[in-house]
Formats: C-alpha cells, structure tokens, sequence
C-alpha cells in the first residue's frame, strides 16, 4: 500500500525534526567541548574528505541512480534481479570505499597539507592523526545511506529519517566518555561509533519491513551474475558524482581559504553551516524528498500539468518557508547563534565569529531550497547533466568570488557569503532551464503569474515581521527579570527573549499576510473569487463542482480555486475538471475522547488553517463554498479568524449532501453565512442559517440523463427484459456485491424476462478487492451449467462511465444509501432498493433510505452484522434480496407509483438555488419541485431506545408489544438489525445493551444467539477472574439474556435446556433470573419433575435473593404436596422477603389446587414469623395529592 | 468578632475582667454551639419554605429502590444553612488570626461552593445526573488539596516545622516515620477520599449528619488535647500551639449540625445536599491532617469509609469491569434496604455503628 504525499512528508518531517534535533544537540556538545579553536578547525579540515564521499558514495548515489532502476525491477516483481542488483551495488560500494580509504591512509599527509594550507607547520601531524581516526567513518557511513535508501524504499521513512539519531548518540557518548582520554580525537572516534551504531540499527529494520512488503529480500555475497541495469546505475552514478564533486569542492577550497585565517574560522563556518542547514533540511529536504515519488509518477504517466503543478507548490513551499527564515536568521542572528551555542568552551567571541558566518549563510536559504528541489525535479525527468552543468558553473563563480570576499573586512563571512550567491545562482538557473524544459513538454514556463502573488507577498510580510523582530529583541532583551533567570545549559533569559521576538515576528507575518490579500487592489467589477472545499470522496467533490458549475453559468468571469486533500478524490476529478487547486493538512475527527488520532488531528488541524490563512490571504475569496467532510474544516476556521481580524471578507457557504450533519459539520455550519441543506429535515440542525435547496447535480451528468434510452449501451440488453441494477457507488460494496451473487441463485429460474446489470466497483484494497472477490465468489457457488445460464441475464463490469444510461434502462436500481446516489436515481425518477450502510456518523445513510422510503420512492432492506471467522461482517441474505426484488419488479404499477414519487423526492434546482443563493438573490418557489417536507422522527440512539422501551415494559409487562412505542416498521426493522450487530461487539457492555434490546425489540430471529451467549463458557482473563470475574459473557450479559428470553416467551426444549443450566450458574443474579424465569413459562415445565427438584434445592442457596426467587417460582410451577413442604420450611428464615415469598408461593399453589389439606396449611402457617425490619411508609399528603390530580386528569381526558 | 472585641475591651479597660471569660476555649466552644443552633433554628423554617417556592427540590436519581422515590420533591441545599450558621458562629466565637482555624474555614467554604454549584446545575438542569462531571469535581477539589498542601508544608504552616511530615499511627506512642515529600501525595489522596464518602454516605436521611457529628466531636477532644501543653505532654501528643481553636469550630459545627438534624431526621424536610455532604467531607478531611489524625480515621469515620470504598469498587471493579455486582447493592445502606430493613432501621443502625467507632477512637488517647 502506498501512503500519500501527506503521510509521506509528515514522516519525514517528524523524522527529520527528530535527528536534526539529535544532530543539533550532537553539534551543540561538540561545540561545548571544543568551540571555535583549532581543535575544531582540525577536525572540519579531517572531517571534509568522509562527508564529501558520504554525500557522493551514500545519499545522492543511492536516491537517484539506484533506487529508480531498482524500484522499476520491483514494478516489475523481478525480485531477484533487483536484489542482485541491490548487492552488487552494495558490495561494489564497499570495495570502492575501502580501496579510497586505504589510497587516503596513504595520501593523508598531502591531503591535510592541502586542504589545511594555511595551518602552521607544528599543527599539520594532529591534522594527520585526526584524519586517521575519522577514516573509517566514511566506509561505515556510507553503507549506512545505501542501507537508508532501501529502508526508504520499503516505505519504513520514519525508519530512514530516524536512523541519524544513532550517529549523533554514538557521536555524543564517544564525546562525553572518551574526551578525558583522548581530548580532540575523541571527536573523530565518537563519529566512527555512531556510524556504526547507525548501520547495525538499521539491519533489523530492514529485514523485518522487507517481510512485510513481501519483496522476497536476498542479499548474494558474491560480484556474480551480471545486471544489465548495473550500467545504467553506473552511468547516472558518473553524473551525480561530477555534481556533488562540483558542490562539495567548494566546501574544501572554503576551508583551504579559512586556514589563512584566525583560528577558528573553519570551524565558525562549520557550525554556521550546521545552523543554517537546519531549517534548510527539515523543510528543504523534506518536500524535495517526499515529492521524489509523486514526480516520477506523474513522469511515466505523461501526466504533465501535474508534473508543473507539483514543481510549482514545491516553489512556493520553499518561498513561503524560506523568505521568512533568511529574514529571520539576518535579524536575529546574534540571538540565535549565542543560544545555540554558547556555553563552555565557546565564548562570546566565538559567538561572533560564527554569527558573522550564518548571517551570510541566510541570505542563501532561498537558492539552497531551489537547487534541493530542483536536483530532485532533474532526475525525474532523466536529465542529470543540467544540474551538474550549472552546479559545476556555480562552483567556479563560488570559488572566484570566494577568492574575492575573503580579503574583504568580512573575511569568513565572505566565504560565506559566496556560497550563498552561489546558491541562489544555481537556483535562478535551474529554474529557468527547468521552464525551458517545460516549453518543450508543451507546458507553460512558470512565471510570474505563478509565483509573483506569493514572492512578493511572502517578502514584504517577512519584512513586517522582520522589522518588528529588530525593533522588539532589544527592548524585549533588556527586561529586568529575564535576566535573572539561570543559565543552566541555556541562558534561559535570552531563550524567553528570542521565543517571544520570534512569536511577535510570526504573528506581525500573518497579519500582514492576511492584510495584504485585503488591500491589495481587486479584479475588474463582477468577477467573483470563490474557493472551493471539501473532498475526500466524490460525494462531496462532485456537489462542489456542480455549485462551480453553476456559478460560473451565472457569472462567466468568475476565478476559482479549489482547496482539497492531497491523494483523496479531489486530486484526480478537480485536476480532470480543469480546476487549479491547492492542498491543505487535514484529518477527520475522532471524537473528543483523548487519542492518538485526537493529537493528529489538532496538529493537523493547526498545520491547515495556517495554510488555509496562506491560500486565503493570496488568493483574496469573496466566496468559500465548502461541500463536508473534514476537508473544509480548515478553510472555514481560518476565514472565521480572519474576518475577525478584518483581514477577509469572504462569505462562506457550507452545503450538507446528507440528512445528518457530521459532529465537524455541525461546527462548521455554526461559523458559516449560509448552511444549504438538501434534505428539509435537516434544518433543525441550523435554525437560524440553513436553506433547504436540495443536491446539486453536475451538468455533466443531467446532460447524460437527458439521452435517449440506451443509445449506445456497452453491454448486449435482450429486448423485452426487466432490468435491475445494482451497484455500491464507485468504490463498490461487498454487502451489496456478496448478496447479489447469492441471489442470483434465486433469480435463476426468471431468466428469461429479468436481466442484470451489476456496477462491481472499483475497490482494490487488501481488505477486500471487489472485482476478484466478486467473480471468486461467482466461481465457487455456482457450477459451470449456472454460470452460462447466469451469463444470459446477468451483467458486470466494475465501473461504468455513463452511468446515466445505465439508470435510463433499470426499472429498479439496488444501491446504498448516499445522498449522491439517491439524488441521480431522484432526478431520474427511478425506483430504488436502498441498502444502507449502518453505524457512519450520524447515521445518515439509513436516514436518507428513511426520507426515501417515506416518500414512497424506495424500499430498504437493512444489514445484518455476523461473525465470520473473527472478523465481523455485513451481509444480507441473498434469498431476501432476490425475493424484494422480484416482487418489486412483479409489481408494475407500485414500480411507477415508485418512480413518481422518488423525482418528486428530490429538488432538481439545486445548483441554480444555491448560485442564486450566492449571487445575493433568492428563486421564487416556481422552481422548486415540491419536496417532500414530512418530518422524520429523529433516530433513537441504542440507549434512548433502551430507556424508552424499558419503561413500557415496566408500565404493562402482560401486553408489551415493542411495535406499540416504535410505530415505523421500517424503524424498527432498523433497530433490530442495530442490536443483533451490538451482540458482535468485543466490547462487553455492547453485548449487553444488545442482549438487552433484542429482547425488548422481541427480535425473534436472534433467540438462538441469545441461547448461545447465556451458554458460552469462554473464560475471562486472568486479571479479572482475580477480582471476581467468571466469563466473557459477563454475569449481566447472562442475566439479561435470561430476562430478554422470557421477554421473548419463546418456549421450546433448546430454551428450557439452557435456562434449566442457568440454574445452576456461579453468578447468583443468574440464578435468580433464571429461577424468575421458569416462573414465568411456569406452564411449559409444570409436570417436570427435574425442575421441581432443582428448585427444591435452590431454596437452601447462599443468596436469599435466589431462594426469594425460587420460592416464587415453585409457587407457579410446584405439582404435589413436597414443594408446599418445601416451602413451609423457610418460616423462620432469616430474610422476611423470602418469609413472604414463601408465603406468596403457598397461596398461588392453593389457588392451583395442588394444597387441599388448608387445616393442615392454616396450623403449618401460623408458625411463620412475621415480625419485619421493613414496612412501607404512607404519606397521607401525598397520597391525597395524587388522588386529586388523577381526579383532574381524569376529567380533562374526557374533555379533550 | 466577639473574642477580638472582648480582647481589646480587656486591655483596654481594667475593670472589664469578667472578659476574660472570652479566652477560654471552653466558654467559646459551648457559646460557639449554641449560637449556630439558634442560627439554623431561626433560619430553617423561612429557608425551607424559600427552597420550595424557588423550587429547589431533590431530583431522585433512580437506584432501583422503591423508598427513595418518596422523597422526590424534598427541599435540598440544606448545607447552605450548616454552612451559614458555622461561619457566622465561628466569625463570632472564633480567633479570627488563627490560621488552623482559618484553613478549616476554607476547607467548608471552598468544598460547600463545590457543592453549592453541583446542586445549582442539577436543579437548574432538573436532573439528578447533570451536576458537574466527576472530573470537574475533582479537579475542583485537587486544587484545594494542593493549596492546602503547599501551606501546610510550606513555611506558613501552622504546625511547627518537623511535625508536619510525620505519620502518627493509632495505638503507637510515637510517629511510625517522617514520610518527608511524599507526605502531599498522601494527604492529597487522603482528602479525596475523605471529602467524597460524606458524599456517598448522604443517601438517606440523618444518615450523614449524626456519624459526622459523632468524628467531629472526637476530633474536638484531640484538638483540645493538642492544644493544651499538660494535656499533650501528660497524654504524649506533639503539642501544636493554636490548634485548641478547632475546638470552637467543631463546636459550632456540632451546633449548627444538631439543628440541621432537628429537619433532617426522618422523614426528612429538607436534604443538605452536595452542599452539605462535601462541605462537612472536606472539613473533616482537614481537620484530620490538621491533627495528625490521618490514619485515625479509617477507624474513626469508618462508617464513611466503608460506605465509600463499596460504592466505588461496586461501581469501578463490579458494574463497570467485571460485568456482575460484588455486593447486593452499593453504598452500605441501599445493601442494607436490599436486605429488607427500613430506612429508619438502616440509619439508626448506622449511628449506633458510627457512635462505637467514635467511642474506640476515643479510646486511643489513652491506649498507646
């Protein structure tokens, strides 16, 4: 399985934060150790030569030239080839790494002569040693990135990003312990362990992610069998390696320069460098690597718009996120670097030195962000030599210029600052190549019609907040009690000072962001703004489209944007319908109890109206029309805000496609202008803002209904034949796609005059894959004599296009429950067969097939929930559904009254209403068809139907009949279906509520599960039974099944069996239950002398509550004189309820006339005791009260 | 009021001696009880009469016995009168700088405005389920506890520096061990606990009121104990200097409690509600720690404690986890009426219980 951009990127940025952060913390020990002395010169000059083959041998190599051969091997299920191709670029490696270790072992004196040109005489032979030490690091660290490649490739990106966090551990440990030891070359050791750290973690990872994608992962010593695709890796391997050489040469003529200069100025560049990679890598690196897959994706498909629209975001990213920082980084700069440094060995001198150096780092965050994207973008498109030409170009500007700048004042900051131009050349230039390349691809360049909104938006906001940084820091620095605050590994005060200055900074940004959008100048008159939102399925992309449509009828001049989820429906069909569009961070909401998810999706949450605020701001709305789904949730929240803050002054619009809003929904539409709803009942949910305007419907679609029947039918349609057609919406349904190859079976016998037609759906998941499991299903429950009868009347196919002529030729069409289904099966007056789909939030499918139903367009036939194999599952019984439809299709006449109903049902308007809703004016009514406006009752949830029927039953327990408090059939079909799902639960008070209201609904059909549950002698698990617990049906789940069953008062010799075992349960509710029970079916088991016995013998139970109940039982069921003995024996017992139970008993077996001998009976009596600890209060006010008002009430019933 | 006017009248003006009756504590006390019985005699008829014209009355969360139904429609936010007659007996009677007094003080007031608002949403919200949540209340309650705490162990403690951390146990002459830090977190618990059984236990009428009558008044007599230096050293208890001012706040409490029961008994006219139940829960929970008494009270308010702990394991272990009931019914006393004894029985049995463990709690002056 694939994950999303989104998901993709998130990883990474989390992984990525992480081993920064441990990266960072491991530069901050390192420069608490050495600080900026020559210590840590000779380490940056020993540490050039293994991070300039890392980089080339490791990273680049392994992300661009290997992995895109090997990931098409993979495509290609060649597994074994693309292993062997994995080793032999692994052993490869190793061999070349260690052949140049060992020619640098020897070279080493040269090499630090050279690249350590200006250290005096004495420091070259600690240079050596250094060098020596840190050797090995490059061999280590090296195999270490191939392996990190692979893990990447697995999809283990967490894993990959994370990996980092052993070297920069392994760095600190060998620091902290070895320093005393070794003093400066522990820094060198201290690297060698954490690469090694690093590749041993990552081995296990591998294998066991391997397993998991199941790519069958061999590693082969050997140099062995030749792959042909080595060459091709070997080849692009040249190219990157003469790019990276090309960038990476400059590092080194940088340090050969800052030789000559004081001491620590290599080192000053090196921790700038650190610093201002940061913020570079995180984002930077992030975007350009996540966007790796997508890019090659949209490379093979040709897909090319999308290809420029995945480069231009990428911009924009690196705009929105980079201007801001470099402003940052020159205003605070000082700030910055002291607090990330100072401590230790490194002083405040060596806070300026680096300062110096990171400031003219900054100015080329920009640049740096473009040539990471774009060294990205380049290999997608198998052009490799452009970046390596314009970074060998750049490298010789960078080296010229160095030569330049370091005689300036500036010195290392002008090394710095070369690089910096450097950068933003390389960046300029790729840029332009890369439109030029699009031209020949036949795309438009990107330009400033593209980018300008943002580039200056972005620039002058970063401005504002860079201005008000530089006025705050120092005010803000110079308060009083910051600086008392203790420096204890920070300098805390200066911390608090920089976090509040870069806060107001951020704020002072959006603000002007946010202003900017408002004042900058608008379009020409008339032309309206709208963004568009929500997704996540095409039922909620679809309407939004539609309003669009409609919008635009009205107002050709209109612009829009539509803002959506990356990978979800949006992505494909707005791209198709030629929108442009934007992505936000996003999730759906989990509920409030605290979780996981509930953390992501605040996160998400906070991350997407930020972005939201962004696209608002630049693209300046006077509309916003979201459709649902948390997709909008975003955009709304964000324009609520900033029409607070007058920054917006878009309307926002929210249409709701089902009966019951979403929890999201319902917050959503409390924040917007105007709710559209398109199901009348729904205006309860918004009193003061919904309009009911019914679903609007692509004109692409309504133009399809308009074609005559069956013009062009793509499949063969006999003449003369009724046509069902079922489907489950685009993706599919296994109820409905299961339930339909079962009743075929039952449609066999009609085949000659009903025919077929089945939309399979689309579905591909691991869970379930519709169109395999569909004809497997096919394949096994029928032979081959029923297929090819099957075959004359049945059709599948898994998607069908024209959907539209599809429903022209059905009679009766068999779907789910979606607004959007129901909505084009209304406007083409179609009877429908609604399969719900049951527990989705507010339960809106079954609210819809409600309204349907009610209306008299459609039948319902709900799920039941079973077990299969540990998994639960819907299903409908294939029987059922082939017998409603062949009476559905027998009945003509209902059929047509059907189809006239179901268009009546639905507004067909809609789009125009809610145009005009938008342009300000309102339709007249003319143009509303005459919806159906009854009012539905509101669903129970399960425990308000619990309360509502308990209390019934209580009232009249003789005559309780669950039909006379749920008056709806259907609704009560619905809850029965509801409760049998309940009894599934692995959640024990579900089962219980379930037990529950199967009884009280008297669902019948379930009798045996009950039976069953009451008899299941699974254990509980350990812990409880400690405490007390027996088994997994719990002992209220016992009892209420044995209270449900004689709700059910089905008596038969299975139940008997059961409750007759229940006498004897552990738990003594059970027992007493069970005992109530007998009593209560007292004449099934009258004559039976087992039963009898056993309740004889209850009466001595421990629990008076079970001899209460049994004595009352024998009372009902007692045949002979021994039960009255029996009984008679309890007069001196201790409770005085079982006293008087006795007592109750003995009367009822004389009014049986099983006790005759009453002068026997009257002196056994009397030796009862009849003392009590109990009596009934009696308040003689409140029984006169009550008598009144009974009296009153009486008297205006007969007046009503 | 009384005592500083009296005090500076006394220093004042020699001829005023008879004053001096005013610094004793035992005079305070008795005149402390007597003032907030006639308070709550003064107040009740009009306050009850107000309840029900307000339309402040009991909403019966249904429990499944039949009794408690009769008793819907019962005037409730009787605690506002125990806590007013206190307070105005104490501001009276009470040495106003003392600061164990004053903790206690706040104790009541803080935990009956707790109370106040649970009982004001149930009535406005006319249901006996939505009061605050169970989470609010004790947050709401934690954040007296840690105030508590952090004074109590902190440098304006009332008690001398040392003694604060020390576990006294019941039956042993000396602290068993100095629980240091850890200390808070057990008296953080400790008045949780303790506030809430009042709580549970105020299920029928009396019920509450008379058992916490009966541990008030044995704390009276260690506070007096405490506070006096012969009686300490004779009966070997840390003397705590100030601490015999809980004797005149008892008091008033045994006072205004007395009246409150003169309403209260069965059946009841008015119900003192969460206002009541955890005003008197956290008032006793500090009066325990004030005293070092902590580990006397499971003895001493066993009765609360019992009723507590089955209510919750019943609630917690049984209904919710195990899926069956560990006892008949929970709290004690519907376990009581499940067993067939009247309301009247279950309560004076109750008392008859609570007054033996005062009386053995009592007895730990002496036996140590």
């Amino acid at each position: 399985m694939r994950k999303s951009f989104f998901r993709k990127f998130s990883d990474m940025v989390q992984g990525n934060l992480i081993s920064r952060m441990f990266g960072f913390i491991r530069e901050m020990v390192i420069a608490g150790y050495f600080g900026t002395t020559r210590a840590t010169d000779l380490f940056a000059i020993a540490f050039t030569i293994p991070t300039l083959f890392r980089r080339i041998l490791g990273e680049d190599m392994v992300e661009k030239a290997f992995l895109p051969s090997f990931r098409q091997l993979i495509a290609a299920g060649e597994y074994r080839r693309a292993w062997m191709l994995a080793s032999r670029i692994f052993n490869l490696m190793m061999l070349l790494l260690l052949l140049i270790m060992g020619a640098f072992y020897l070279l080493t004196p040269q090499l630090v002569r050279v690249i350590g040109a200006g250290l005096a005489r004495s420091e070259f032979h600690q240079a050596e040693i250094m060098t020596y030490c840190i050797l090995p690091f490059m061999v280590v660290i090296g195999l270490a990135s191939f392996v990190g490649g692979l893990l990447l490739f697995l999809d283990a990106t967490a894993t990959y990003a994370l990996a980092p966090i052993m070297l920069s551990i392994g760095v600190i440990i060998g620091i902290v312990a070895l320093q005393p030891f070794l003093g400066k070359y522990s820094l060198a050791v201290g690297f060698v362990l954490g690469g090694v750290l690093q590749f041993i973690i990552q081995i296990p990872i591998l294998i066991r992610s391997s397993r998991r994608s199941n790519v069958d992962m061999r590693y082969m010593a050997a140099l062995g069998e030749p792959v042909p695709e080595i060459k091709v890796v070997v080849r692009q391997s040249g190219w990157i390696f003469g790019q990276s050489v090309a960038s990476k040469t400059v590092e080194v003529v940088d340090r050969v320069l800052a030789s000559f200069l004081v001491p620590g100025s290599i080192a000053a560049l090196y921790f700038a460098q650190r610093l201002v990679q940061l913020p570079n890598s995180i984002i930077g690196l992030a975007v350009g690597r996540a966007g790796v897959t997508e890019l090659n994706d949209q490379v093979q498909q040709k897909d090319w718009q999308g290809f420029r629209n995945t480069v231009i975001t990428g911009v924009r990213y690196n705009i929105v996120s980079m201007v801001p920082l470099t402003v940052l980084v020159v205003v605070l700069v000082g700030p910055i670097t002291s607090v990330a440094f100072q401590r230790g060995a490194f002083g405040s001198s060596a806070v300026q030195l680096t300062a110096l150096a990171f400031a003219f780092y900054g100015l080329g965050l920009l640049g740096m962000g473009l040539w990471n994207l774009y060294s990205r973008v380049y290999p997608a498109l198998a052009k490799n030599q452009i970046p390596l030409y314009s970074s060998l170009l750049c490298a010789f500007v960078n080296v010229g210029l160095s030569l330049l700048l370091v005689r300036t004042p500036i010195k290392h900051g002008g090394l710095a600052l070369a690089s910096s131009i450097a950068f933003t050349l390389n960046g300029m230039i790729l840029f332009a190549a890369f439109n030029f390349e699009l031209r020949r691809l036949g795309q438009k360049g990107i330009g400033w019609q593209d980018l300008g909104d943002t580039l200056l938006s972005t620039t002058v906001a970063s401005g504002v907040g860079g201005f008000t940084a530089w006025i705050l820091f120092p005010r803000i620095s110079e308060l009083d009690f910051l600086a008392r605050l203790p420096r204890i590994i920070f300098h805390w005060g200066e911390v608090v000072a920089l976090g509040l200055t870069v806060a107001a900074g951020v704020f002072m940004f959006l603000m002007s962001l946010g202003y900017w959008g408002r004042f900058r100048g608008g379009d020409a008159a008339g032309t309206k703004r709208v963004i568009l939102t929500g997704g996540g399925t095409g039922g909620h992309v679809n309407p939004a489209l539609a309003i669009a449509e409609a919008i635009k009828q009205k107002e050709p001049d209109s612009q829009f944007l539509y803002v959506g989820l990356r990978g979800k429906a949006e992505s494909v069909i707005v791209t198709r319908a030629g929108y442009p569009i934007r992505y936000v961070w996003t999730s759906g909401y989990p509920g409030s109890r605290p979780s996981l998810a509930l953390v992501r999706f605040i996160v998400s949450l906070f991350v997407g109206i930020v972005q939201s605020f962004y696209h608002i701001a630049t693209f300046r709305p006077d509309t916003i029309v979201g459709t649902g789904g948390y997709v909008s949730a975003p955009i709304i929240f964000a324009n609520a805000l900033m029409r607070c803050l007058g920054m917006s002054r878009a309307r926002v619009y929210i249409h709701e496609q089902n009966s019951v809003p979403g929890k999201l929904n319902q917050l959503i539409g409390r924040r917007a202008d105007k709710v559209l709803l398109t199901f009348p009942e729904t205006t309860g949910f918004f009193p003061e803002n919904g309009v009911v305007v019914g679903y609007p419907v692509r004109h692409s679609i309504t133009r399809m209904l308009s074609t005559d029947r069956g013009k062009e039918m793509p499949l063969p349609l006999p003449e003369g034949r009724r046509v069902v057609f079922a489907f489950g919406g685009s993706q599919g349904a296994r109820t409905i796609n299961r339930a339909l190859v079962d009743a075929l079976a039952y449609l066999l016998p009609r085949r000659n005059d009903i025919f077929v037609i089945h939309g399979v759906g689309l579905m591909k998941t691991a869970a379930y894959h519709a169109w395999e499991d569909t004809s497997e299903r096919l394949q096994r429950e029928y032979n081959e004599q029923e297929r090819e009868q099957i075959n004359s009347f049945y059709y599948a196919q898994d998607y069908f296009h024209n959907i539209g002529d599809i429903y022209a030729v059905s009679d009766l069409i068999v779907c789910r429950g979606g607004a959007g289904s129901l909505n084009e099966i209304s406007a083409m007056g179609k009877s429908a067969l609604i399969i719900p789909k049951a527990n989705l939030p507010g339960n809106h499918q079954v609210m819809n097939a409600r309204a349907m139903k009610r209306a008299g367009g459609a039948e319902v036939i709900f799920e039941d929930t079973v077990k299969d194999g540990g998994m639960l599952l819907e299903e409908v019984n294939g029987e059922k559904l082939a017998m409603k439809i062949l009476s559905l299709l027998d009945a003509q006449q209902r059929l047509e009254e059907m189809g006239r109903c179901s268009r009546a049902f639905m507004n067909h308007y809609a789009a125009e209403r809610i145009a005009a809703e938008i342009h300000g004016s309102t339709l007249t009514n003319s143009f509303l068809s005459d919806i159906s406006a009854k009012e539905l009752d509101p669903l129970l949830s399960d425990n308000e139907l619990l309360v509502q029927l308990r209390s019934a039953w209580r009232e009249n327990q003789k005559q309780y009949e669950p039909r006379k408090v749920i008056v709806d059939a259907d609704d009560l079909d619905y809850y029965r279906h509801r409760a049998a799902s309940l009894l599934t639960s692995p959640s024990w008070p579900e089962r219980n509520l379930g037990v529950k209201l199967i009884g009280l609904l008297k669902h019948e059909e379930k009798l045996s599960s009950l039976l069953h549950l009451l008899a299941d002698r699974t254990p509980a698990i350990r812990l409880q039974k400690f405490f007390g617990g027996d088994y997994r049906q719990v002992g209220f789940i016992r009892r209420n099944a044995l209270i449900s069953l004689q709700i059910l008062n089905k008596w038969g010799p299975e139940v008997e069996a059961r409750v007759f075992e229940a006498l004897d349960d552990g738990y003594y509710e059970v027992r007493a239950q069970a005992a109530r029970t007998m009593g209560h079916c007292a004449e099934a088991v009258l004559q039976k002398q087992a039963v009898t016995e056993k309740l004889l013998a209850l009466i001595n139970d421990r629990s008076f509550e079970v001899v209460l109940e049994a004595a009352l039982a024998l009372g009902a069921v007692g045949g002979n004189r021994e039960v009255a003995m029996g009984l008679l024996g309890l007069k001196e017992h201790h409770y005085w309820q079982v006293r008087e139970a006795a007592l109750r008993a003995v009367t009822m077996l004389v009014e049986r006339g099983i006790v005759t001998d009453r002068e026997w009976l009257l002196k056994e009596t009397s030796r009862f005791i009849l003392t009590t600890t109990d009596f009934r209060s009696y308040f003689d006010i409140k029984e006169t009260y009550r008598k009144l008002h009974t009296l009153c009430k009486g008297e205006t019933h007969k007046e009503g | 009021m009384i005592y500083h006017i009296g005090q500076w009248l006394h220093s004042q003006i020699e001829s005023l001696g008879f004053l001096r009756l005013l610094g004793y504590l035992s005079f305070r006390s008795i005149m402390a009880a007597l003032t907030a019985v006639v308070i709550v005699f003064l107040l009740s008829p009009r306050f009850i009469r107000a309840m029900h014209r307000r339309n402040f009355l009991d909403r019966v969360r249904e429990t499944g016995i039949d009794s408690a139904f009769d008793k819907a429609g019962t005037p409730t936010l009787g605690g506002v009168l125990l806590i007013v007659a206190m307070t105005v007996s104490i501001l009276l009677w009470g040495n106003l700088a003392n600061s164990f007094l004053l903790l206690s003080l706040g104790a009541l007031l803080w935990f009956g405005g707790i109370g106040f608002w649970d009982d004001w949403l149930k009535s406005s919200r006319g249901s006996g389920d939505k009061g605050l949540g169970e989470i609010t209340k004790l947050v709401l309650q934690g954040l007296f506890a840690v105030a508590f705490i952090v004074i109590y162990l902190g440098p304006f403690s009332p008690v001398q520096p040392g003694i604060a951390t020390q576990l006294y146990v019941p039956f042993l002459k000396r602290p068993l061990l100095d629980l240091g830090f850890f200390y808070g977190f057990f008296i953080f618990l400790f008045m949780l606990l303790v506030a809430n059984a009042v709580n549970i236990t105020d299920g029928l009428d009396g019920l509450a009121i008379t058992p916490s009558i009966f541990v008030a008044g044995v704390l009276a007599v260690f506070a007096y104990v405490m506070g006096n230096t012969i009686y300490a050293d004779y009966l070997q208890y840390p003397y705590l200097r100030g601490v015999g001012e809980l004797t005149v706040f008892v008091s008033a409490f045994v006072g205004a409690g007395l009246g409150f029961l003169w309403y209260n008994a069965y059946p009841a006219q008015i119900f003192m509600g969460d206002t009541g139940s955890l005003a008197i829960g956290g008032m006793l929970a500090v009066l325990s720690v004030l005293l070092k008494q902590e580990l006397l009270f499971p003895l001493l308010g066993g009765l609360f404690l019992v009723e507590a702990l089955t209510s919750q394991i019943q609630d917690k272990i049984g209904v919710r986890w195990l899926g069956r009931r560990i006892f008949y019914r929970a709290p004690l006393h519907h376990s009581l009426q499940h067993r067939g004894f009247a309301e009247t029985k279950v309560v004076i049995r109750l008392w008859i219980v609570a007054g033996l463990l005062a009386l053995l709690s009592l007895a730990t002056l002496k036996i140590r």
